[in-house]
């Protein structure tokens, strides 16, 4: 477990090492470790203390190995985390056999162990030994490489020669807490006051000690014959490339690592020699520094930070973080535009402005000017926003979109019915706002805002560019057997898309059920300047008109639809025109007489369109096409004569259903809360 | 021309944003509805404008706009739609279930005052 952070960062080695971050991060973390854990591990009285404190030393000596990002150290860090599991699972075995057959683990209470268990003495002796580096034992190895390596390092930069003397220094404290392990428990006078009496452990206690004992030992003494392969396997592993020149050889000759091992021991028993007062002086100073306490505290207070800033942010108030997404968004461009070397407009030529347009354009900037100056009395900036939809529908004639032009025509007509029922449940007027440095930071973003748009918009107007419509142009026809490229786009190329969208908009009309379900509102019964709302709910004319024009409705959203892969028209559109003609009936004649005579529930619509639609791709997919893949073919139909009939039409009437009823429900929905609202005494309206 | 659509996407974003960040749900929703026709108006004149040449495929055309702009639009269109009619909706279950209109919740906020007498006949006049 302890080691499943090295094994990633073993593995991320390759990736990630060499860069200054890697170095400084992991590296620095590794020192840090190996010394606190080195120094810690001394001051232990509990045996499992000392060797867990130890083990986190050695944890940072293989991390600072990483740290150091070249290929030998990787060599070394592998080399140590295999001697340090063998010597260090034998001394955690040590201490259980003590512990099982003294009944302590306190190294004050457990002295001159070796006469009651000599066996178990002498393995120890030599894992220790191995733990603090002694030569001829697995550990001395891998702590020579690693000393090689912090010399290596030192080299990096004018601060890196501390390395060298503070691994050293780790080293000094490992040497006195390994020697502290032997002289401690098994010499060093009597037992003091031991639950049992302590004796040799059963046998097979001691096995499993003998066996990686004995590894220590022979990867000490022959690591070519021993370790070598195992070593080279996991090297190839972690490094990904051919592993470097390295040598497992005992005897280097006299140099730098050698005198720094040959320090730590000799430096490392003189520390253990002065001990007792070590220990006196740690419990003075740094003895009485809780950690977990610093721990706590360090964590408390960042979490505290981290709350006060999302605070900061995010105050529970719409309004607040409206702010916030905007003015990102308008520093994000102001940066964008900053950064872009190019000049802001390009060199295309520009189409002439004729007066219509130009009048067109001034009504629209008028109408939108007029929705905010006049956007706290409701009904008024309503209108205005009428205005602003309607001019763009003509802007769509305009400039060769007749398909956006139906679409935002019928959707305009729509969206103010539906606003207009809303309306008259919500306040008729908005309170009026008093902070200045609101309203004045409002204006700000928004004509930012505003400004940025417009230079973005001629910034690309007046480039030229390429578009990749031809394929679609090209492949209308023969492709797609219609001649109304968006319909064909819509319906077949991109028929996916238009599925998702379906989907969003089946989604909304059922949300907007689910939300007015048994809901009830008080209903005004006065306009906002105390007039009395009109107790002629059905003119009589519009009642009669609306009726003899509903075939005649039906029958233009017919020929829209049919006429839709061709001509502008199409499901969408024709959707929106029958939902119009339904929803004129449901306001001129209310909502008890139609749905007596309209006896169809829109779930069945919405949920039949979205079949037909995904029922459509479903059948490519059974005849071993792609989904949502169409055809088409020609009919010869007397007196109407060559006749085209395409399967993406199916596709659209699902298109078609799922509008129809989406819209129709949401508004339908809205009025019967109107009626709800004016007849409490009646729950429930079918 | 290119300049005057630019401008008139320019001013429906600035109403849009002013009035996305009023506190009460009726301008909020206008707002969103502005931004949605500058973002539909924005995406359509990424085609370029071309006058009199709609993509309907016919031997005796010069000439055809670009598509592709005008498919997502369409659907934009649409899905705008059904996001302000949800909106609206949400505003009116807020105000059935919290009794008043602001899109924080709150009965009142500290920087209005209501409309007074005095107010709508100054609005009036």
């Amino acid at each position: 477990m302890v080691k499943a952070g090295i094994f990633l960062l073993a593995r991320f080695f390759p990736a990630l090492s060499g860069t200054p971050e890697w170095t400084w991060l992991v590296g620095g973390a590794g020192l840090i470790t190996l010394i606190i854990g080195a120094y810690t591990a001394l001051f232990k009285h509990d045996l499992k203390g000392l060797l867990a404190y130890s083990t986190i030393s050695h944890l940072g000596l293989i991390t600072l190995l990483f740290g150091f990002g070249t290929h030998m150290a990787a060599v070394a860090a592998i080399f140590h985390i295999i001697n340090h599991a063998t010597f260090k699972a034998s001394l955690f075995m040590v201490a259980g056999i003590i512990d099982h057959e003294t009944g302590s683990r306190d190294m004050r209470k457990l002295n001159g162990l070796l006469k009651y268990m000599p066996h178990t003495a002498v393995l120890a002796m030599i894992a220790a030994a191995a733990m603090a580096g002694v030569p001829l034992l697995n550990g001395f190895l891998s702590k020579e490489m690693f000393f090689e390596q912090a010399i290596t390092a030192s080299h990096a930069s004018t601060l890196a020669w501390a390395i060298p003397l503070l691994v050293t220094i780790a080293a000094i404290f490992s040497v006195a807490y390994s020697l502290r392990f032997i002289h401690d428990v098994f010499f060093n006078g009597e037992p003091i006051d031991l639950p049992k009496t302590p004796h040799e452990p059963p046998r097979f206690m001691k096995v499993p000690v003998d066996l990686l004992v004995f590894i220590c030992l022979a990867v000490g003494i022959v690591p070519m014959f021993t370790v070598a392969p195992i070593l080279a396997v996991a090297v190839a592993g972690t490094l990904q490339t051919t592993p470097p020149e390295y040598s497992l050889a005992i005897w280097h000759g006299f140099n730098l690592p050698l005198l720094m091992s040959a320090l730590a021991i000799g430096l490392g028993v003189a520390v253990y020699l002065v001990r007792e007062r070590l220990f006196v002086w740690h419990e003075r100073t740094l003895g009485r520094l809780d950690a977990r306490a610093v721990y706590n505290a360090l964590l408390l207070n960042t979490l505290r930070f981290a709350v006060r800033v999302s605070r900061g942010f995010d105050k529970g108030s719409l309004q607040h973080a409206a702010v916030w997404l905007i003015a990102t968004s308008v520093i994000a461009g102001v940066i964008g535009f900053m950064s872009m070397p190019a000049p802001l407009f390009g060199e295309r030529e520009m189409l002439a402005v004729d007066a219509v347009s130009f009048i067109a354009a001034m009504a629209l900037i008028i109408a939108s000017i007029l929705t905010v100056v006049l956007h706290k009395q409701r009904l008024v900036a309503l209108i205005t926003i009428g205005v602003v939809g309607l001019v763009i529908a003509l802007g769509f004639v305009k400039f060769s979109a007749p398909d956006l032009a139906l679409t935002q025509l019928s959707v305009e007509v729509v969206t103010i019915v539906l606003l207009l029922l809303a309306l008259y449940f919500l306040p008729q007027s908005t309170p009026r706002e008093t902070c200045k440095v609101r309203l004045t930071r409002d204006v700000v973003i928004a004509a930012l805002s505003g400004i940025g748009v417009t230079l973005l918009t001629l910034a690309v107007l007046t480039r030229e560019f390429t578009p990749i419509s031809h394929f679609f142009i090209e492949n209308s026809v023969p492709g797609g057997g219609g001649t109304n490229v968006v319909n064909v786009i819509l319906v077949d190329c991109r028929g996916f898309d238009t599925l998702g969208e379906i989907v969003v908009l089946a989604l909304a009309g059922l949300g907007i059920y689910a939300m007015l379900e048994g809901m009830k509102l008080p209903a005004p019964t006065k306009d906002v300047y105390g007039r009395v709302w009109d107790e002629d709910h059905h003119p009589a004319i519009m009642q009669t008109l609306t009726r003899l024009l509903l075939p005649l409705m039906l029958l233009v959203a017919v020929y829209i639809f049919l006429r839709g892969h061709n001509l502008p028209g199409g499901g969408f559109i024709a959707g929106l025109i029958a939902a119009i003609a339904l929803i004129v009936q449901y306001l001129a004649n209310g909502i008890d007489w139609t749905s007596e005579r309209l006896k169809v529930d829109m779930h069945w619509s919405i949920g039949l369109g979205l079949l037909i639609a995904t029922a459509t791709g479903l059948v490519a997919i059974g005849i071993g096409y792609p989904f949502l893949t169409s055809t088409f073919t020609y009919l010869n139909w007397p007196l109407v004569g060559k006749f085209e009939v395409a399967s993406a039409i199916a596709f659209d009437l699902g298109v078609f259903l799922v509008v129809v009823g989406a819209t129709v429900m949401s508004l339908v929905q809205l009025g019967r809360l109107s009626y709800a609202s004016h007849h409490p005494e009646q729950q429930e309206i079918k | 021309m290119e300049a005057l659509i630019a401008l008139t996407i320019g001013v429906m974003t600035a109403t849009g944003v002013y009035l996305t960040l009023r506190a009460r749900t009726f301008p909020v929703v206008l707002g969103l509805t502005l931004l949605a026709y500058a973002v539909n108006v924005f995406l359509f004149a990424m085609g370029r404008l071309t006058i009199g040449q709609p993509a309907v495929i016919d031997a005796a055309a010069a000439g055809y706009t670009d598509p592709l702009p005008q498919a997502l639009v369409l659907t934009a269109i649409v899905i705008a739609f059904g996001m302000t009619a949800f909106l609206i909706v949400l505003a009116l279950k807020a105000r059935g279930e919290l009794g008043n209109d602001h899109v924080d919740g709150l009965h009142q906020a500290k920087d209005e005052q209501t409309q007074t007498k005095s107010n709508q006949q100054g609005a009036k006049s």
